[in-house]
């Protein structure tokens, strides 16, 4: 297992500390965007993007000029009204940019299809209340079967590009929650598996010199801990250890199924949307050209 | 290119409406979905279509009418937007600020008159049409739609030099519903019509006006001079066709034109591309010239029709003609004919 990337907020003094590692940077305001990617190019550690949880819709943020070049992982609450978004469409297409946007907001799923369509890479997050589950179902349908040119819709995309039965598929990474790939520090330099970890002061390590090899992570008692949790599930005979869509779900919602019902649906049909894909793309298509 | 009805919410109630069984008049009406809008933009790209027609009902009462045209422009399409005019204030406000993301030739209005004085007009609509007008002259193609043979044009020529309307002028005549009553020109009436309109030609050259025909005009009504001046003052002959429209309804549904619309309808989701489509209803249009070659009996034998440079009327005339006939007609067509309610014609599958 490869060193997972650090998360960490745009502290020039922890970003010193740090030497050889890849960040992903976490900024508050999308002004900051720019200089925290500065920051960490001109330190001896790699960019891994920068993150920003905006909250102001889409359509009001100005896509500076200092973005160009940046990898950029941007939160919003909302898209905004399309004709506020209209102009900066071709903007947001030429950046090196995804938009995440939470789905349990329905103008989010159809907001999630309009970016796509128009060519804007984005992703769906399941961190607040219950989706509209038909209509999640509807959007995945259409992330990975239509058959004109869009942009990926993750976490589907990264779903079906990775699935391979009998195997589980971890999708948490294109969210920045997996900690195989992605722990989180704080700015003293304190490593939690999860934002939410993180922010609830549930660390693993108080320094993250302390994780200074795959050696120090892989028998870490807290991420075996992670995996020992989704094996309890079948213990208790919880409803999602009899679930067709286990293998892409892994238990991610079992905590709110009383509140979510429908996710076992989604993800059962979720499998059989990635058959049909993988069936579409095995007959021979000539590629259509992107066309916006 | 195809047409997309983005409400079937109206503001009128023209009398000669053959959209009617498509509208809903009051109420709230049923608009596309933006779900739907995209998977329209996906299937037009898949056709190699860039140009899509937006319809009502009034297409503006659609509430996020400004955002569609603006996601439609978005995905590359050129735009026909046929309006009656009567859209609400805060969305002519907008889509003018929005105008300026429409260059060239992308957006066009084809707005729909008509006379104060023959066609009472619907409440507000004077000074709301005023308005639009105003705001939007220079985009907009005036269209008439001939349901009487007294019509008069004379506040067209009028309405085109106040507003700088573009000097061409859409003229459609109302056509029957077939299964349903409605205002519409007989075949017996064309020949009279066609000499008002070439009575017209003094205005038409003073304003430098072209006029272009929508579907169902027979090239045979007009005289070889009437054909003549409008090839000279339109620079090309005038086509005399009857074609699919390709309407798509709010709910995706899809069907040949508005008087057809009970007609062999289908669902969009049912075809893979607009030539699928096209190739559709071309064939039953064909299974009804078979059967009726056109609105005249001399349409059997006319050579204009053969070469296909006249369809001999409109094919909702043939389909009205045959409702009243006995049941001798292929079985596809009377079929259609029970779908639009015909007695006595049962579905036989």
């Amino acid at each position: 297992m490869p060193l997972p990337t650090l998360v960490c907020p745009d502290a020039p003094g922890l970003i010193e500390r740090l030497h050889g590692r890849t960040l992903a940077v976490r900024v508050d305001e999308p002004e900051a965007i720019a200089g925290a990617a500065r920051g960490v190019r001109s330190s001896d550690n790699e960019l891994c993007c920068v993150i920003c949880d905006a909250l102001r819709p889409l359509a009001d943020l100005d896509l500076r000029d200092d973005w160009d070049g940046v990898p950029i992982a941007l939160g919003v609450p909302e898209a905004g009204r399309f004709r506020d978004l209209a102009p900066s469409i071709p903007r947001l297409r030429d950046l090196d940019l995804r938009v995440y946007l939470a789905a349990d907001r329905p103008d989010n799923l159809v907001a999630l299809r309009l970016l796509s369509s128009l060519g804007v890479p984005c992703c769906a997050t399941f961190a607040g209340g219950a989706p509209d589950w038909a209509a999640l179902t509807d959007l995945m349908t259409y992330a990975l079967l239509a058959s004109v040119p869009h942009a990926p819709i993750d976490p589907f995309e990264h779903i079906a590009d990775h699935y391979e039965p009998p195997f589980a598929t971890e999708w948490g990474a294109t969210c920045f929650a997996d900690p195989r790939c992605y722990l989180h520090l704080d700015e003293e330099g304190r490593v939690a598996l999860a934002r939410s970890e993180l922010l609830a002061g549930v660390v693993i390590a108080e320094d993250v010199a302390d994780i200074a090899d795959e050696a120090d992570l892989v028998s870490h008692p807290a991420l075996v801990e992670r995996a020992v949790r989704r094996l309890r599930l079948f213990e208790q005979d919880h409803p999602c250890a009899r679930c067709p869509g286990w293998r892409v779900c892994l238990g991610t919602l079992a905590d709110s199924l009383d509140t979510a019902p429908g996710c076992a649906a989604f993800f059962t049909e979720m499998l059989d949307v990635i058959d049909q894909r993988r069936d579409q793309r095995s007959r021979d298509r000539e590629p259509v050209k992107w066309r916006p | 290119m195809a047409n997309l009805l983005l409400t079937n919410r109206c503001l009128r109630a023209c009398p000669y409406c053959f959209a009617g069984r498509e509208l809903e008049p009051g109420g709230r009406g049923t608009s596309v979905s933006w779900e739907d809008a995209v998977y329209v933009a996906d299937f037009l790209f898949r056709s190699g279509e860039d140009r899509l027609a937006l319809l009502g009902g009034e297409p503006m009462l659609h509430p996020e009418f400004v955002d569609l045209l603006l996601y439609f422009r978005a995905r590359g399409l050129h735009l026909t937007v046929f309006t009656s005019g009567m859209g609400p204030a805060a969305t002519l406000r907008a889509l003018e600020a929005h105008l300026p993301a429409f260059d060239g030739d992308t957006l066009q209005f084809v707005c729909n008159l008509n006379d104060p004085e023959q066609t009472p007009p619907a409440r507000g609509e004077p000074a709301r049409v005023h308005r639009f007008l105003t705001a939007f002259g220079p985009w907009v193609m005036p269209a008439f739609t001939i349901y009487r043979p007294d019509f008069r044009l004379e506040f067209l020529f009028d309405l085109i030099g106040q507003h700088g309307l573009t000097r061409h002028l859409r003229l459609g005549v109302a056509h029957p519903v077939p299964g349903a009553p409605s205002r519409h020109v007989s075949p017996a009436q064309y020949r009279e019509i066609a000499g008002r309109l070439c009575s017209y030609r003094p205005l038409f050259e003073r304003f430098r006006v072209k006029p272009g025909f929508d579907c169902g005009f027979p090239m045979c009504q007009f005289t070889d001079a009437q054909l003549g001046w409008l090839q000279r003052l339109c620079g090309e002959a005038a086509r005399f066709e009857c074609g699919a429209a390709i309407d798509i309804a709010p709910d995706m549904s899809l069907y040949h034109c508005f008087p057809l619309s009970r007609f062999q309808r289908r669902s969009l989701y049912e075809f893979d591309t607009l030539a699928d489509v096209n190739r559709f209803y071309d064939r039953l249009r064909d299974d009804l010239h078979a059967e009726l070659p056109g609105i005249f009996e001399e349409c059997d034998d006319c050579i204009q029709r053969r070469e296909g440079s006249c369809a001999g009327g409109g094919a909702c005339h043939l389909m009205s003609r045959m409702i009243g006939e006995a049941s001798v007609r292929l079985p596809e067509i009377d079929r259609a004919l029970a779908d639009v309610g015909v007695p006595g014609r049962a579905r036989t599958d």
